[in-house]
């Protein structure tokens, strides 16, 4: 099996997929966790989370859940503290029509080795907005304007060029 | 060709595998003219007259096993994509709220797919059945319908030789799809988007 190090660095769609797998969620489940998660930002197709997902199954990041794991369990609470509370009911509601219409739906769950690449992602990450804020710095320092706040005004450009 | 009493119409179109934006951009316009994608053959797109409206197409190369399928077909389901149809391992879906799909951010109208990452991983999977399933079973036929019409005079004789062309002809296409496919990869992997 591959170590954690040796599977870095992980795509923006696998990361939040496995960071919203701390609790054990469905397909459905998890494109609303990273949609909800990046504030509507990253929106996975279904094609991009089918791959995906089995993409880190092959690699030991994540597992199929074999029973149907009640909501709140003290384990993946205390996982994720602050895993939306909604969301996990939703799931369990969902879960059970699924169950009374027979079909079942797979839940996945974060494995071991998957919580330790989140881990080593993480600091990667951290590395990476502190290098960059400190690039941004110098170059304020150096006289180059630095625009903040991008998404919004691309979509007031995108807005003026269609009126 | 248009049937004016079912209000259905059948277009013969091709599109190869790595025109498929090419392809979910024409049933999307398709069905802004109000004719929507009813039913897919090989080579032939059926259409039912309907109310313009606003869609998004998908086209995914299908999973493997029955019970892959029913869990892939529940995720699509889930996320508001209609199956329409399959045509061979394609799955064609629809989506009727195009506002909720990356269609309009990403400029690809293939809106099954989010990422970069995964339109070159469904280009690597028919990749590889096209060039390690296809190309040895086709060398294969084609070396034995040579042999047979080498070995055989008179009508069989030359019967085998007209299949050998054929077969070589769909060999020539298969090596130049393959060829296509490779290119469509490399040239998304030069892309600096994920």
């Amino acid at each position: 099996m591959k170590t954690a190090v040796s599977l870095s660095p992980l795509t923006e769609a696998s990361f939040y997929i496995l960071i919203s797998l701390t609790t054990p969620l469905h397909g459905y489940g998890i494109m609303k966790q990273v949609e909800d998660l990046s504030r509507g930002r990253l929106k996975l197709a279904p094609g991009t989370l089918y791959g995906a997902l089995s993409t880190l199954q092959q690699h030991h990041l994540i597992r199929q859940v074999e029973e149907p794991v009640p909501p709140f369990t003290h384990d993946s609470t205390e996982r994720n503290p602050d895993a939306s509370s909604t969301l996990r009911a939703d799931a369990s509601r969902e879960h059970r029509r699924g169950k009374q219409s027979g079909r079942e739906k797979k839940e996945y769950i974060a494995t071991d080795l998957g919580i330790s690449l989140i881990s080593y992602e993480t600091q990667r990450l951290a590395e990476l907005a502190e290098h960059g804020r400190a690039a941004l710095k110098a170059a304020a320092l150096s006289g180059i304007s630095v625009p903040t706040d991008l998404e919004r005004r691309d979509s007031e450009q995108q807005k003026g060029e269609n009126a | 060709m248009i049937n004016k009493q079912k209000q259905t119409m059948k277009v013969w179109k091709f599109f190869w595998a790595w025109q498929d934006n090419d392809e979910a951009a024409w049933l999307q316009q398709m069905s802004s003219q109000g004719w929507h994608l009813e039913r897919t053959d090989l080579l032939r797109y059926t259409f039912r007259k309907g109310e313009p409206t606003d869609c998004a197409y998908g086209i995914a190369w299908g999973s493997t096993g029955k019970n892959d399928e029913t869990e892939f077909l529940s995720l699509y389901e889930d996320a508001g994509w209609e199956l329409i149809d399959r045509m061979s391992s394609y799955y064609y879906f629809r989506n009727t709220n195009p506002e909720q799909t990356t269609i309009k951010d990403s400029g690809e109208a293939n809106a099954i797919f989010s990422n970069n990452e995964s339109r070159m991983r469904h280009y690597r999977r028919i990749l590889t059945f096209v060039a390690v399933i296809s190309t040895p079973v086709f060398i294969m036929l084609l070396n034995g319908t040579l042999q047979a019409g080498l070995s055989r005079p008179g009508f069989f004789g030359s019967f085998y030789k007209v299949f050998t062309v054929i077969i070589g002809l769909y060999l020539i296409l298969f090596i130049f799809g393959t060829i296509k496919l490779i290119g469509t990869i490399s040239r998304r992997k030069r892309s600096l988007k994920e």
